[in-house]
């Protein structure tokens, strides 16, 4: 689906990415982790195309369309989450009949169908989360990442978020998750790729059916004797 | 590029300093055309007839700040929110992306434009002076012309250029290009390599004392020299061009 080669990246004169390397397969849910300051969101931006790299290169299909949940997100306050979801698909050319369609529908599976004609700036922090998803949805992406989806979630909302990931994961959608919350990735994740300084410290396959493996202690193993 | 350019409209239609300067607007004319308090020079100002030049006039003013304010911050806020993200990961172009901000800009900046001459229309219709409707229209249409240059100019500066800076720069310009003609005849005073020079900046900056005068024109005479209102046109071009090839490093 995806593969990071040797990726580097700078900012004022400090690595941000070194070397870093990874291959996200196809209808997997792939666990980014790692402190902060990691390079987990430069990474994301590398793959989304915002940043230009400074050395490697990131392979993917160029027709690859990709779906974004940012961290914080941000959607016009005056429009409602229906008008939100027809605007993002209008940027993508969708046409309105779909969009109508895709709308309805991916409002339905993050649980804001009854809300979606209530002003954005009535909406909660979990509720823009969930949106945020939503409108990554649109247009089907072969690849969806999600950014700390559960930032600022109370644990209710957080709860539901996992829920949502798991639904998306069911309809075997691939999924990049940056998350800095280690059980909700251990929960929904095939793989976590450890991250420290912009280098890769560990690939971890997790195998949910014995539940042999607790990502707590792989991640604070792989990070120990790392200066952070 | 439609859609993004119509949420930028949405969004400034609701800013709440627009309706100050529309009310304030609103006010002056109210000011202007009604009452025998208008003095100019010290020389008592009657007729409505002579009034409506000065109100053209502040209306222009007003709308350039508007415009300004209108424009310095759309594509500033884009990049703070990170909407770029949202936008830019679904393959819209860079410079598509920042042109449709900055239409959206120009074309609030123009709507607010015709909201604060609608209080001088109204007067007009009040007042029953139909005779003055298609002049002072031709005439406010051509004060347009400095509106949307200067929103095209401030908008494509406010990509690279950080806001304070871009703010005191716009204000700066606004100010050259209003007194162009009167810093063309002092260049053209000036001998030597100094005078060469100042004559090149002023190329840069748009003349707007030269749509001004042709807005002038339009309601005295109505005959309207078309050149000054065609290089405004391009120099607006020009700038709300230049947003397709400037960007930030980073979004």
């Amino acid at each position: 689906m995806i593969t990071c080669n040797e990726i580097i990246k700078h900012y004022d004169g400090k690595k941000v990415l070194d070397g870093l390397s990874f291959h996200v397969k196809e209808g997997e849910v792939f666990g980014l982790l790692g402190p902060n300051g990691a390079g987990k969101t430069t990474t994301i931006k590398a793959i989304l195309g915002l940043t230009k790299l400074d050395g490697g290169e990131i392979k993917k299909n160029p027709e690859l369309h990709i779906g974004y949940s940012p961290e914080t997100p941000y959607f016009h306050p005056f429009l409602s989450a229906y008008e939100v979801m027809l605007f993002y698909a209008k940027i993508q050319k969708i046409p309105a009949q779909l969009a109508v369609q895709q709308t309805l529908e991916f409002l339905k599976v993050v649980g804001l169908e009854s809300e979606m004609n209530k002003k954005v700036k009535k909406y909660s922090k979990g509720m823009l989360q969930r949106l945020a998803v939503a409108q990554a949805l649109l247009g089907e992406p072969g690849l969806l990442i999600l950014d700390e989806p559960s930032s600022g979630l109370d644990a209710f909302g957080r709860v539901e978020m996992k829920k949502m990931i798991l639904r998306l994961k069911r309809e075997g959608r691939t999924i990049i998750l940056n998350s800095h919350i280690l059980s909700d990735v251990e929960s929904v994740a095939d793989r976590v790729m450890i991250i420290n300084k912009g280098r890769l410290v560990r690939s971890v396959n997790l195998n949910h059916d014995d539940g042999s493996i607790n990502l707590e202690n792989v991640f604070l193993e792989a990070l120990k004797g790392e200066s952070l | 590029m439609i859609p993004i350019t119509q949420i930028v409209i949405k969004e400034k239609l609701r800013n709440k300093v627009i309706y100050v300067f529309g009310l304030l607007g609103a006010i002056l004319m109210v000011l202007i055309s009604t009452g025998n308090g208008l003095s100019i020079n010290g020389i008592r100002v009657t007729d409505f007839e002579q009034r409506v030049p000065v109100a053209i006039a502040i209306n222009s003013f007003i709308g350039c700040l508007t415009a300004i304010i209108i424009s310095l911050q759309t594509i500033p806020n884009e990049i703070e929110r990170k909407t770029t993200h949202l936008i830019l990961s679904r393959r819209v172009d860079r410079g598509t992306y920042m042109f449709a901000l900055s239409m959206g800009n120009i074309s609030a900046s123009v709507m607010t434009m015709f909201a604060l001459n609608l209080s001088l229309f109204v007067f007009i219709a009040l007042l029953g002076r139909f005779d003055l409707m298609v002049s002072v229209l031709w005439s406010t249409t051509i004060m347009t012309i400095n509106v949307i240059a200067l929103s095209a100019i401030v908008s494509t500066l406010s990509i690279s250029v950080p806001l304070f800076i871009n703010a005191i720069l716009s204000i700066g310009i606004y100010f050259l290009g209003v007194f162009h003609n009167l810093l063309s005849t002092l260049t053209n005073a000036m001998e030597g390599p100094s005078g060469q020079v100042y004559g090149f900046l002023l190329m840069v900056i748009p003349n707007f004392s030269a749509v001004q005068k042709q807005a002038a024109n339009a309601l005295i005479s109505g005959i309207v020299d078309f050149y000054p209102l065609v290089v405004q046109l391009i120099f607006a071009y020009v700038a709300v061009t230049l947003s397709f090839f400037m960007f930030r490093q980073e979004v």
